[in-house]
């Protein structure tokens, strides 16, 4: 079985037309995504934006003003939040020149006591409008605080107050009677102490501001699926070598496999070391292509590597084992090109649409879809990147490893007894 | 039927049909230990049926197949063990070397390596390849390719061998090559099933021979009890200097005589078996003072063997 293992696994390595599909296929296809894809991502990646700031007495009296822009930018804003690199001007003309020659995208002005963003031509431009609308997002939002903070003013301005200050105003009601003097100096001194912007700020933090949470394990990436579709494809083209290297020992296929069908070792030695040979292809194609998915063309695979390649082991398994039950028919290998084309758009390979009927039949019929092996590969894939769990992994991997079973043991019984009619 | 202590191949009965086509009509045969077992037949008579047939590969209707004194099945892989196969078509793997080739094949039946590379040394040696065992099957000559198609099939040292038609488009040299190490292998202990068109080869080595046609049976014995059942004698021709119809009488009307011509400036006689035929038709010429030259006698050959039981209509592969 050995030597059928080592000679077959040769015969596959220097025979590059099988090699191409399940090897040069994803590298050459994921290539090209990465090329389209580069644009889309980028069109939604925010830059930071180069941003004046118009000092002025009026800027000076915005309450809280420069601590809300300050906290976007690029010094003292993490990565996460670096929206703006900030230049301050002393007057409006410097801003405007500074805008005029491109140095900055547009300046923020205070008028008529409310913030305001002036830019320039260029910030009107595809590329630059969607990180000039994080400054307005900024600014409004700013606003949007300040008018409630006026509002809540007006109507009961404890609330302002933080915490510890508000204990100290509601012990003062409490006691029922007119407060001492101690008390309110008291409260007052806390106030003072704190800083009224700080203590507004717990009102901002805990009331107004909403909170970014993240319900994936990693941030979802538009692009993923069509890299995890085109692995579990190139898994399926995976079948070919497979389907030729049994092929190679069915005797109605070639004069060779007629010689191969009469020699001293049984079908199923040979069909376990052929299958053995065609799998560790196959698996070796698809690690590749997934390296290089992941350090050139920068796919992110999470960082689970070692459950990632048995994935791709496990994948490579069921399309080498359908591969061979194809063998032993006689039918083209023409066909496993084309099943695995078929199925490859219902994994999602081919754009919006075919990810949209991919999804609706996992909704409506769900059984159906778990029969499509490039679809629970490209579906190992995203479970391991997004999930905490590794449930839907291993449940994956159960269907995965039923399926490799079922092909290689009915094509083990095809081949075992088989005499033809015809040759 | 009962098989003899020393039959190789016993056969009994056959029937294979495909569909309404009868391939094989009840053929009998067996093949005895030691043998080169010949197997003639014009394209579409059942050669290759039937050793598929007993191999294994093709299923049939009807009939007993034995090896070795046991039942073939398809899954008797000790007796396929001890069976070579040279097929008709080149089959070797063109990604292989031909020492990877010959090794790749012999490791199908023996699984030892020390044992193995030896019996690859010897069937490279054997078949002459030695300059060639790092060369891939597609840079070979077809004499070389043949060649290398014999070692795959004989490497593990089988008791018995299939050739189905080895000298197919070789070189004259190539050719007598396969022959003699047929001969070698069969002198080593080997017994041969030869299939092949070329007549003079079968009779230059085989010891037995049976013609089918039209899936059956229609001559079996040696090259000399097929000559025998013929009843034909040597074919006499003889230069002479003038020929009219009155000697061609003369020469027709002797008793030996099958048929008489006159081709080319020269008389053909076909004789039926007889030990005087030559003397007989030089005493009609000396008698009828004709003049003549070189005298060629020929004995039959097993081609007009072949001709005279299947015919000599053309044949076309089923």
């Amino acid at each position: 079985m050995w030597d059928n293992f080592k000679y077959t696994l040769l015969s596959i390595v220097r025979n590059p037309a099988l090699l191409f599909w399940p090897l040069g296929f994803p590298i050459i296809l994921s290539t090209l995504f990465s090329f389209m894809f580069a644009n889309l991502d980028e069109s939604f990646q925010l830059q930071p934006v180069a941003l004046g700031v118009v000092q002025d007495e009026t800027y000076e009296s915005a309450f809280g003003l420069d601590d809300t822009l300050r906290s976007f930018d690029g010094s003292a804003a993490d990565s996460e939040q670096h929206f703006f690199d900030l230049t301050y001007y002393a007057a409006e003309d410097e801003a405007e020149t500074a805008t005029a020659e491109g140095a900055i995208d547009g300046y923020v002005i205070v008028a008529d006591g409310a913030p305001v963003l002036r830019i320039s031509a260029a910030g009107l431009s595809n590329e630059r409008r969607l990180n000039l609308t994080t400054v307005t997002m900024v600014l409004d939002g700013y606003v949007r605080v300040l008018n409630e903070i006026e509002t809540v003013m007006e109507e009961d301005p404890t609330l302002l107050l933080d915490d510890s200050a508000q204990a100290m105003v509601a012990e003062l009601v409490n006691q029922g009677s007119q407060p001492t003097d101690e008390d309110i100096e008291a409260l007052v001194q806390y106030v003072t102490a704190q800083g009224t912007p700080d203590v507004i700020a717990g009102f901002q933090t805990d009331a107004v501001r909403t909170e970014k949470l993240k319900l994936t394990k990693t941030d979802p990436d538009s692009s993923a699926r069509y890299y995890y579709a085109l692995l579990g494809m190139a898994a399926g083209m995976g079948m070919h070598i497979a389907y030729e290297v049994v092929s190679a020992f069915m005797a109605q296929k070639s004069p060779l496999g007629a010689r191969r069908t009469l020699a001293g070792m049984s079908r199923w030695r040979m069909l376990v070391s052929s299958l053995a040979a065609s799998w560790l292809a196959a698996f070796s194609c698809l690690a590749i292509g997934m390296a290089y998915m992941h350090f050139v063309v920068d796919v992110d695979f999470g960082d689970r590597a070692v459950p990632c390649l048995f994935a791709l082991g496990l994948s490579s398994l069921a399309f080498c084992a359908l591969g061979s039950l194809i063998a032993t028919f006689n039918l083209s290998g023409n066909l496993c090109v084309a099943i695995t084309t078929v199925l490859a758009f219902f994994a999602g390979l081919y754009g919006q649409a075919s990810q949209r009927i991919a999804d609706l039949i996992a909704i409506v019929y769900p059984g159906l879809a778990a029969l499509n092996p490039v679809r629970q590969t490209a579906q190992l894939f995203y479970s391991l990147l997004y999930y905490d769990s590794l449930d839907p992994y291993l449940h994956i991997c159960a269907v995965l490893t039923v399926m490799a079973a079922a092909f290689a043991t009915v094509a083990v019984l095809r081949m075992r007894r088989q005499r033809y009619a015809y040759l | 039927m009962s098989i003899s202590q020393d039959s190789i191949i016993h056969v009994s009965k056959l029937v294979k049909r495909y569909s309404e086509l009868l391939a094989i009509d009840h053929l009998s045969l067996e093949v005895r230990a030691g043998e080169i077992f010949g197997f003639l037949g014009p394209n579409g008579s059942g050669k290759t049926t039937t050793i598929n047939c007993i191999l294994q590969l093709l299923s049939y209707d009807k009939g007993e197949i034995s090896l070795f004194g046991e039942e073939m099945t398809p899954t008797r892989y000790d007796l396929k063990r001890r069976i070579g196969i040279v097929p008709q078509e080149v089959a070797v793997y063109d990604e292989l070397t031909v020492r990877e080739n010959i090794d790749a094949f012999c490791a199908l039946y023996v699984s030892n390596g020390k044992e193995r590379k030896a019996l690859v040394n010897e069937a490279i040696d054997f078949v002459g390849l030695g300059e060639f065992v790092n060369f891939r099957p597609r840079k070979l000559s077809g004499g070389l390719k043949r060649r290398l198609n014999i070692a795959c099939g004989i490497a593990h040292k089988p008791e018995l061998i299939f050739l189905d038609e080895p000298t197919v488009a070789v070189d004259p040299q190539s050719r007598n090559a396969i022959l003699e190490g047929i001969e070698r292998l069969n002198a080593e202990g080997a017994t041969v099933v030869y299939t092949s068109h070329y007549m003079e080869e079968v009779e230059q080595i085989c010891s037995r021979v049976l013609i089918m046609d039209s899936g059956r049976e229609v001559a079996q014995g040696t090259v000399d009890e097929l000559k025998a059942m013929i009843g034909m004698g040597e074919r006499i021709r003889v230069e002479c200097a003038s020929l009219d119809d009155a000697l061609l009488g003369a020469v027709q009307a002797l008793p030996s005589v099958r048929s008489a011509a006159i081709k080319e400036g020269a008389l053909v006689v076909e004789c039926t078996s007889g030990s005087h035929n030559l003397t007989d038709v030089l005493g009609v010429l000396s008698s009828t003072s004709t003049a003549y030259g070189r005298v060629w006698s020929e004995p039959p050959t097993l081609n007009d063997v072949f001709l005279e039981i299947t015919g000599k209509a053309l044949r076309d592969e089923a």
